[in-house]
């Protein structure tokens, strides 16, 4: 960055770089490895235009710690990171030298976590995890009112912890039906913080946008570079060792798995499994981006509860073009290649399901 | 490669490209010589674009489909513009005329809410009524429940007629006391598509990507182009010419006064509402340079019929201020040290419509 931020704003240099930064974002989605097909493509474009949406939300429009509200960068039309079709997401941002206050009503969906998070990408390339409670754990009253204090000081009562190097709360609901259930209402304030916010000023304004865009060539690239890495195992999970998913800011209670597919129109993915005692356990499919494919219209995911399962209480899943009508069918939406997620929740054992391509005719 | 088709420009990814020039373009609009020439009129003027840019992905592109609908907002509490009503929550659908809907839901507790079909247009302040009902006018079922079909052929029960030109829904939900009701819950599905999934083509991806960066550019230009006009009156509230507001999307219901106020540390306007028709509900408020609405979640900054403090003869005394002029006058709209920016009143529901909203600058210390 050249020059003061007020004069950076005044001249325009701050916007012209938001958009010169934005453009080169694309690289990412040129990548050699990646598929060259017009859905591929159309999508990918479409994925950083969604990027820049979420971007925008995180580090210009809700950005201020002392006044945080929460938002979704994961949702219907919002989607990174194998985000779960099965969850309603909330984050906020937080400053782990304050203090905060979480008021709200619980709703119907069976899991509902708190999680706090610092990132140390700087120090040892991690977005650590730094407090974490499970509703399960917390004080909520008949009507489902509840109250949790967000601080790095102990607190009785619902308390979630906070390290002075804290920077964002992230909330969880995961539905076994999202149709049918309700997610809770919250809020959050600052305890003892200022009584009004400060007026914009060109310094937030000028970092925001240099924030925004870096988010969205940081996000796009990172799990680009996944997808490079699991592509490798077409057609088979990628195990790789679980602390490579909390180190970046995955629930330390979920085992997880990805595997890339590529597939021809008449071939199917089958995957089968034996399935643990565990809390919850989905299995869901996304495109090459790691966006899920779009839950609202299609069937491209299952969960402990909306599974069918095998009369021996194993499972099958048959991710394919057409549904050959056995086992758990999850739509490939007009894709060629895409890549799964499982996952297994507070689980005792962590098996791997088994997958195999076969054809479809051979299944019906 | 010879970027002859859009299916060229994504896999070249050209579509890309120009979208960011497009965007960068745009923001030459905030340097244009109306514009306060201040680092805070300025960043407003940028963020702005920002709010304009995801509203406008959300029209163009991520809620664009018209045969996989759903509601976005257009507006909200960190997308702001054209003088959006802090009484009001919008929603916005894009839909396609020649398609049913189902559109469902539950009443909630909002004082009143509305949902008008427009057509489109190729000129942006332009849209066209196609229908429209509302929840005085709606028939519930005792849980609160509701349905309404829009279509362009007439059907029983709730209708919201469309015209195959249809090309948008817009649902305002207006409050009494925004914090105490909660809003009616609506959805809506297609009944008839034709295709099996709303995979984007390329000819989409790049339609809603320059659509949004143009989204951006003309309502930019537009909110300029309309305060100029208000600055012919500053610091008044005569009556807008509806014509161009109903034409920009406005209302059908509410009568406009847009204007633009322009404000000394030291001054106030204060607004004297002594002949207020009988109507629904009416108010005031208060936005920026850029019209949108002054931040109304941690601030006083506008005022409605509900929460206005009333003199004993039923008038309205309003003081629009940076200072606070104390607790004689409860109906103080807080200029949140903004200087100068647009503002709007409405009366809606309204049969008979006051010239204006009466008005005299004074020294904040000068009050009555």
């Amino acid at each position: 960055m050249t020059g003061d931020a007020a004069s950076r704003v005044l001249s325009g240099k701050s916007w012209e770089d938001f958009c010169d930064a934005l453009k080169a974002a694309g690289e990412t989605i040129l990548r050699p490895e990646t598929p060259a097909s017009e859905l591929d493509r159309a999508e990918g474009w479409r994925y950083l235009s969604r990027l820049t949406r979420a971007a925008l939300e995180r580090m210009v429009e809700f950005a201020d710690p002392d006044f945080p509200v929460f938002y979704a960068l994961s949702h219907e039309t919002i989607k990174i990171g194998s985000d779960n079709p099965d969850n309603t997401y909330r984050n906020c941002i937080v400053d782990g030298t304050k203090e905060y206050r979480v008021t709200g009503k619980r709703g119907t969906a069976p899991v509902m976590t708190f999680g706090t998070k610092a990132e140390r990408y700087a120090i040892d390339g991690t977005q650590a995890s730094t407090g974490e409670i499970d509703s399960k754990h917390m004080e909520i009253a008949p009507d489902g009112s509840f109250e949790l204090i967000v601080s790095a000081k102990p607190h009785n009562g619902n308390w979630l912890k906070l390290e002075p190097d804290s920077s964002m709360l992230i909330v969880r609901e995961t539905h076994f039906d999202r149709k049918i259930e309700v997610p809770a209402e919250m809020t959050i304030q600052q305890i003892g913080g200022p009584a009004q916010p400060s007026p914009l000023t060109a310094a937030q304004l000028d970092t925001g946008l240099a924030s925004a865009a870096a988010f969205v060539n940081g996000t796009a690239k990172a799990f680009a570079e996944w997808m490079a890495i699991f592509r490798k195992t077409p057609n088979d999970w990628t195990n790789l060792p679980q602390s490579t998913w909390t180190n970046i800011g995955g629930d330390p209670n979920i085992f997880y798995l990805w595997a890339y597919w590529t597939l021809k129109p008449d071939e199917a993915l089958v995957i089968e499994t034996g399935v643990p005692d565990c809390e919850y356990w989905n299995c869901q499919n996304n495109n090459y981006w790691d966006e899920s494919l779009d839950y609202r219209y299609l069937p491209i995911h299952i969960n402990k509860h909306t599974a069918k399962y095998n009369a021996d209480g194993t499972v099958t899943v048959v991710i394919a073009a057409k549904d050959p009508g056995v086992g758990n069918y999850l739509d490939t939406a007009g894709h060629d290649n895409g890549c799964a997620m499982w996952r297994w929740v507070k689980s005792k054992d962590h098996p791997i399901p088994k997958c195999r391509v076969a054809k479809l005719a051979d299944l019906r | 490669m010879t970027d002859q088709t859009a299916a060229d420009r994504m896999m070249s990814g050209k579509a890309w490209d120009d979208f960011c020039d497009a965007l960068k373009e745009a923001g030459k609009i905030v340097q244009r010589p109306e514009v306060p020439n201040d680092p805070f009129n300025k960043a407003l003027g940028y963020r702005f674009l920002t709010a304009l840019l995801r509203g406008g992905l959300e029209s163009t592109m991520h809620f664009a489909d018209a045969q996989f609908p759903g509601f976005f907002r257009l507006a909200d509490e960190t997308k702001k513009l054209l003088n959006d009503n802090p009484d009001n929550y919008y929603q916005n659908c894009v839909v396609d005329g020649r398609f049913d809907y189902r559109i469902y839901g539950h009443r909630g507790t909002v004082n009143w809410f509305s949902l008008g079909s427009k057509g489109s247009s190729d000129d942006v302040a332009v849209m066209v009524d196609t229908g429209y009902i509302d929840s005085r006018n709606m028939t519930f079922n005792p849980d609160g429940t509701f349905e309404i079909i829009a279509s362009a052929t007439e059907k029983p029960g709730n209708w919201l007629r469309m015209s195959p030109t249809s090309r948008s829904i817009i649902v305002r939900q207006t409050f009494g006391d925004r914090k105490a009701e909660k809003i009616a819950d609506i959805q809506i599905a297609c009944l008839n598509p034709e295709k099996p999934n709303n995979n984007p083509t390329p000819e989409a991806v790049e339609r809603g990507l320059l659509g949004a960066a143009g989204f951006v550019k003309n309502i930019a230009n537009m909110t300029i182009a309309w305060e100029e006009l208000y600055r012919k009156h500053i610091n008044q509230l005569p009556s807008d010419d509806q014509e161009r507001c109903q034409r920009a999307g406005g209302d059908a219901a509410i009568h406009y006064y847009q204007s633009y106020w322009k404000l000394a540390d030291d001054e106030c306007m204060f607004v004297t509402l002594d002949d207020i028709p009988e109507c629904q509900t009416w108010n005031l408020q208060l936005s920026n340079y850029w019209m949108e609405s002054l931040e109304y979640r941690f601030f006083k900054v506008s005022v409605n019929k509900h929460t206005a403090h009333y003199e004993p003869d039923g008038s309205v005394k309003i003081v629009i201020s940076n200072r606070d002029p104390g607790p004689k006058y409860p109906n103080w709209l807080n200029t949140l040290s903004h200087g100068e920016g647009g503002m709007l009143g409405r009366y809606v529901g309204a049969k008979v419509f006051p010239p204006e909203m009466k008005s005299q600058v004074l020294k904040v210390s000068e009050l009555p």
